[in-house]
């Protein structure tokens, strides 16, 4: 077993994105975090609320929500699903529902993950991968590594980095730590003081019953299982079948490219939710909250189903970048709903044939993300005799429908106009900019009368006098659009 | 007085290819794809449409049979699997006639771009990505302002390096200002009544052509006399 602990010390702070602007959360009379344009500032943590408004004017100060801080812990679990099915939060979900309990210790995860060692290429990039993902999703985070649940927790809320490899060295490691450590040891703290105990070790060579009977059976229960003498189950957390986040920006953010940072971490957090059920996507949509005005809602199309987050990214880009901002934004959501599993994607022997398709998948979505979906279009034959109904342009990403036959016809202009121009007729002879000299037809088409479009139509190839071929077609009945007499349908190109 | 030829250094024999001498064809650009007219490929250097560089159209008018010179090129490409995409058609690409003319649909793209920023980004993308096999791009605005040299020269980098085609489709009338493609082509009927068209190589990398080529298309029809059409259409009205 090998239990990775991410304590998030300051996890109240970054359940908000704050950007660059002073904010900081607070008690009713005490600051509790700072971020670093707030200290910056001179703010501190443990000053008083009016000394920090008083130093920073433009501070935004908050009270800790626990609803909020809770979205983001799970979010980081949903996150960290795709390291390991085995993820655990702490503290672990309280039964009563509304509980606005706080804790005083700071939030975190548990991770599992002797069994992805080998995918992941061994502990040190497992561990640099968690890491890099931290960061990115904007958490300031203390990583420690032991063989039990709870002596990992211990050691990630005493400092960054620690690392115990067996349950051997446990005791060695855990003695140097303040006691408080231990849940318990905070409510008993004053009376082990006094009897002379500050750290874990001191708790050690005690006799147990004494300590049971002295401070509490919980303390001891405790001691056991970070020392691993004791079985510590735990339960997994359970990623819910659809993603739904949202990110609450603490400064009214008004640029659209401001926005893609702040998207990136709900980006990776769905990334990582995706990744860790083996499943993909191809279809999400942002919505952008305003004060007193509808959402904005910007729904994001890939060419084909992913769960890399560069890829969502980069399509994002694109719409942000064209996008004009009615209003300031204050919330960021994001929800996925068109999930599909994926086959996991497995190491290749050869993976440059792939890598084409991928990258001609990521040009259409840059193309479409742009122009419009409708605009990047395949061309299919369809099966009518009337021209302008011969074919069908499809968005490119639309399923392809049943190919249908080509019908048998004489020649077909490589360019058709989008409608007929109405060609001037000169000595019985049809004229555009030159007089045009028919060079083969006619063919007769008619067609439609069941679907109100009806077509009579005879088709000429006709050349111009530099030597253009056009595609021309004279009328034979009363039309209910056109007029009588010579259009131009189409050049040979 | 000696001779040029003694003058100048002799080149190191392992630069080779790398060195073009201006009085020959360009022999160290990469295989071309040939364009399938040998009366053409003769002229071009490396034997074809050339590969990862701007190769520029100039037309009087849309019609005059430009497609049906690069169609053979592109329906080899695609039947060879690559995706040929086509940038801001000035008209419907007709689906039917591009089937006629061997071009495998389910490899064809065709991405329509109104705004100028819009077509020119546009192609920039495609010219970037290794994926594809062959650009067409209309750039027609040129008539009302000329597209910038520089925009022109972005393009020309983004093709160099990749393995495709990059055709751009340009008015004559800019037959005169400054490119960055290394290879111009104007192309007009060569006259009428005939189903040839005039190529002018105005820029390649070698000597200039002395005299236009005029090549014979593949025909749009099988030709049928309109013998009685006239007649037939007159009584009709």
């Amino acid at each position: 077993m090998l239990w990775i602990a991410v304590c998030l010390p300051e996890l109240p702070l970054e359940a908000c994105a704050a950007g660059d602007a002073p904010f900081a959360i607070g008690d009713a009379q005490r600051i509790l975090h700072v971020n670093r344009a707030a200290a910056v500032a001179g703010v501190e943590v443990g000053m008083r609320r009016a000394t920090a408004t008083a130093l920073c004017p433009r501070l935004a100060l908050r009270a800790r929500d626990p609803v909020t801080e809770r979205a983001a812990l799970e979010a980081v679990a949903r996150w960290a699903l795709r390291f390991t099915p085995n993820v655990t939060l702490v503290p672990p979900p309280r039964t009563r529902s509304g509980d606005a309990l706080i804790d005083e210790a700071p939030a975190g995860v548990l991770l599992e993950v002797a069994a992805s060692l080998r995918l992941f290429g061994g502990p040190a990039r497992l561990l640099a991968e968690l890491r890099r993902g931290l960061t990115e999703q904007g958490h300031a985070a203390r990583v420690a590594t032991a063989p039990v649940p709870h002596a990992a927790w211990i050691l990630a809320r005493a400092a960054d980095g620690l690392e115990a490899r067996s349950v051997a060295e446990l005791p060695h490691m855990l003695s140097p730590l303040p006691a408080w450590l231990l849940g318990p040891g905070r409510a008993h703290w004053e009376a082990l003081r006094s009897v002379g105990i500050a750290r874990i070790g001191d708790l050690l060579p005690l006799p147990r019953a004494a300590v049971a009977r002295r401070f509490s059976e919980a303390l001891l229960d405790e001691l056991d299982r970070a020392l691993g003498k004791k079985a510590d189950p735990r339960t997994w957390f359970v990623a819910p079948e659809r993603f739904e986040a949202r990110l609450e920006l603490a400064a009214r953010v008004d640029g659209a490219e401001a926005l893609l940072f702040a998207a990136r971490r709900l980006i990776v957090q769905m990334s990582g939710w995706l990744a860790g059920r083996c499943a993909a996507t191809r279809a999400l949509v942002f919505s952008l909250i305003h004060e007193d005005r509808a959402p904005t809602v910007l729904p994001l199309r890939l060419a084909g189903a992913s769960h890399d987050d560069a890829r969502f990214t980069a399509v994002l880009r694109e719409v942000l970048g064209k996008l004009r901002l009615a209003a300031p934004v204050y919330e960021l959501r994001l929800r996925c709903d068109e999930v599909i599993a994926a086959a996991p994607l497995a190491g290749e022997l050869f993976p440059a044939s792939r890598a084409g398709q991928e990258s001609l998948a990521q040009l259409i979505e840059r193309l479409q993300a742009r122009l419009g979906r409708e605009r990047v279009v395949r061309l299919r034959p369809h099966a009518d005799h009337r021209p302008e109904l011969a074919f069908r342009a499809d968005a490119v990403d639309m399923p392809a429908t049943r190919v249908q036959p080509m019908l048998p016809a004489p020649a077909r202009p490589l360019w058709l106009l989008p409608t007929p121009v109405a060609l001037a007729e000169r000595d019985h002879a049809p004229f555009w900019e030159t007089p045009l000299t028919l060079v083969a037809g006619p063919e007769r088409i008619e067609s439609g009368w069941w679907d109100g479009r009806w077509v009579e139509r005879d088709y000429f190839v006709a050349r111009d006098a530099g030597g253009a071929l056009l595609w021309i077609f004279r009328l034979r009945a009363l039309d209910p659009v056109l007029r009588q007499g010579w259009y131009l349908h189409g050049r040979f190109a | 007085m000696s001779s040029p030829a003694a003058v100048l250094p002799s080149f190191d024999p392992a630069l080779g290819a790398a060195v073009w001498r201006a009085h020959q064809l360009g022999r160290h650009t990469a295989r071309g794809v040939p364009s399938q007219f040998a009366a053409l490929d003769a002229e071009l250097p490396g034997g074809g449409w050339p590969v990862g560089s701007l190769t520029e159209l100039l037309i009087e008018r849309h019609g005059i049979g430009e497609l049906r010179l690069v169609l053979p090129a592109l329906a080899q490409l695609a039947r060879d699997g690559r995706e040929v995409l086509w940038v801001a058609p000035p008209f419907i690409p007709y689906a039917p006639a591009l089937q006629q003319h061997g071009l495998t649909l389910d490899r064809l793209l065709v991405v329509n771009a109104a705004q100028r920023a819009d077509r020119l980004w546009a192609i920039e993308q495609v010219l970037k990505s290794a994926s594809v096999g062959a650009l067409v791009a209309w750039l027609p605005e040129d008539d009302g302002a000329l597209v910038a040299a520089d925009r022109l020269r972005r393009l020309q980098l983004a093709a160099q390096g990749t393995r495709s085609l990059a055709f751009i489709v340009r008015p004559q009338a800019v037959r005169n200002a400054a490119s960055p493609a290394p290879l111009r082509l104007q192309l007009a009927p060569a006259g009428a009544g005939e189903e040839r068209l005039r190529v002018d190589i105005l820029k390649r990398r070698g000597p200039p052509l002395p005299a236009p080529l005029a090549l014979a298309l593949p025909p749009v029809v099988p030709l049928r006399a309109p013998a009685r059409a006239t007649a037939r259409a007159a009584n009709d009205a």
